[in-house]
């Protein structure tokens, strides 16, 4: 076996284990389905390429979630015209079939990644490390910022998250 | 638990309770990705050696003037290469630094990237002066009516270089608008939260 093929395997699973987080980071920067495929592949890579560099200093799911924001910021960036999407569409709600109930549910998650992506990005990345179950001290070392502010972008988001989704503050 | 808990974890459990990912597809489709990323670096690599080739074959073949142009292009090809390889340095092994030290990273390359579009303008018109000025002689009407091999290669010349420096130029212009855009967007970014 080589070192690209070693490598690949363990990337291959890593992507595994994480590709829900990426999947969910990814949402929570592109509304259009097309696009966040694109950006879930771009993310992908980006942890390909990245991977040889941890050293195992940072948990390696709190390592995947700051390539992934980083792919994510680059993203934003990279585009001129508004990210945010419009009105809600139905497009976005995936068709899952469940139990009685289910529908609300999932109506209930689709709302909820609708209200984070309208949110600044600033605080979009706080709030998607947050609702992965990320501490403070861990944002605020994959954002680059204090705990202080990973505090005061969480509050601000949270009043916001409430008034987008009709919840009482 | 507090009630500031409570809406985090009970929105951290909606929030996580996504579609599932397929895996082998995403694998499968970053794989391909990363054969194209391979594939185009190895053909920017096959180009400027090609392209380096040319101008040591044309070295070897000429005299005089003509070879100490083909030197200069050369050396404007080298420099430009080193430039573009500076400009790019580190993009190929993802940041897993923190996000912000990222932006500030893209904002550094964006400026680079820009100062690099105007050197690339500014030679792209010295070349083109000092290509004219070497090739004066050949350019007069008497030296290449008389030569029908002469005036193929002028035609030749025109016709390949002519659009090649007008997409350059248009290329550059457009990568500048472009990297001020990203600059003002990354501005943006990196604005401190509003206290």
């Amino acid at each position: 076996m080589t070192r690209d093929d070693g490598q690949d395997r363990s990337f291959d699973d890593v992507l595994r284990q994480h590709a829900g987080l990426l999947s969910r980071i990814a949402a929570s920067y592109e509304a259009d389905p097309a696009l966040r495929d694109d950006l879930l592949q771009d993310m992908a890579l980006a942890l390909w390429r990245a991977l040889p560099n941890w050293r195992g200093e940072a948990p390696l799911r709190a390592f995947v979630a700051r390539v992934a924001h980083n792919r994510g910021a680059t993203h934003v960036v990279g585009q001129m015209r508004s990210p945010v999407g419009g009105a809600l569409s139905d497009d976005w709600i995936e068709p899952r079939h469940g139990p009685d109930g289910y529908a609300e549910l999932e109506e209930r998650r689709v709302r909820l990644q609708d209200a984070v992506r309208r949110l600044p990005l600033s605080q979009r990345q706080a709030v998607t490390l947050a609702l992965e179950g990320f501490s403070h001290a861990e944002i605020a070392d994959a954002l680059g910022i204090t705990a202080n502010s990973v505090g005061v972008r969480l509050n601000r988001a949270k009043a916001a998250l409430k008034s987008v989704l009709g919840e009482d503050a | 638990m507090s009630g500031q808990g409570n809406d985090w974890s009970e929105w951290g459990e909606l929030w996580r309770d996504q579609p599932a990912v397929d895996v082998s597809q995403l694998a499968r489709a970053a794989s391909r990705k990363r054969w194209r990323m391979r594939v185009i670096v190895a053909s920017e690599l096959l180009m400027s050696a090609v392209a380096c080739a040319q101008c040591l074959r044309f070295m070897s073949i000429t005299t005089g003037r003509w070879q100490v142009w083909s030197f200069a292009t050369l050396v404007f090809m080298l420099v430009l290469q080193w430039l573009y390889l500076h400009v790019r340095r580190g993009t190929w092994q993802a940041s897993g630094d923190d996000v912000r030290s990222l932006l500030q990273l893209s904002l550094q390359r964006a400026v680079a990237g820009v100062r690099l579009a105007r050197i690339n303008l500014w030679s792209t018109a010295v070349w083109v002066v000092l290509t004219v000025l070497v090739s004066v002689p050949e350019l007069e009407p008497s030296h290449w009516q008389a030569d029908p091999k002469l005036k193929w290669t002028l035609v030749l010349q025109c016709a390949v270089n002519g659009p090649l420096i007008l997409a350059i130029i248009v290329f550059c212009l457009w990568y500048i608008r472009r990297q001020r855009a990203r600059i003002a967007r990354i501005g943006e970014l990196l604005r401190p939260d509003p206290t």
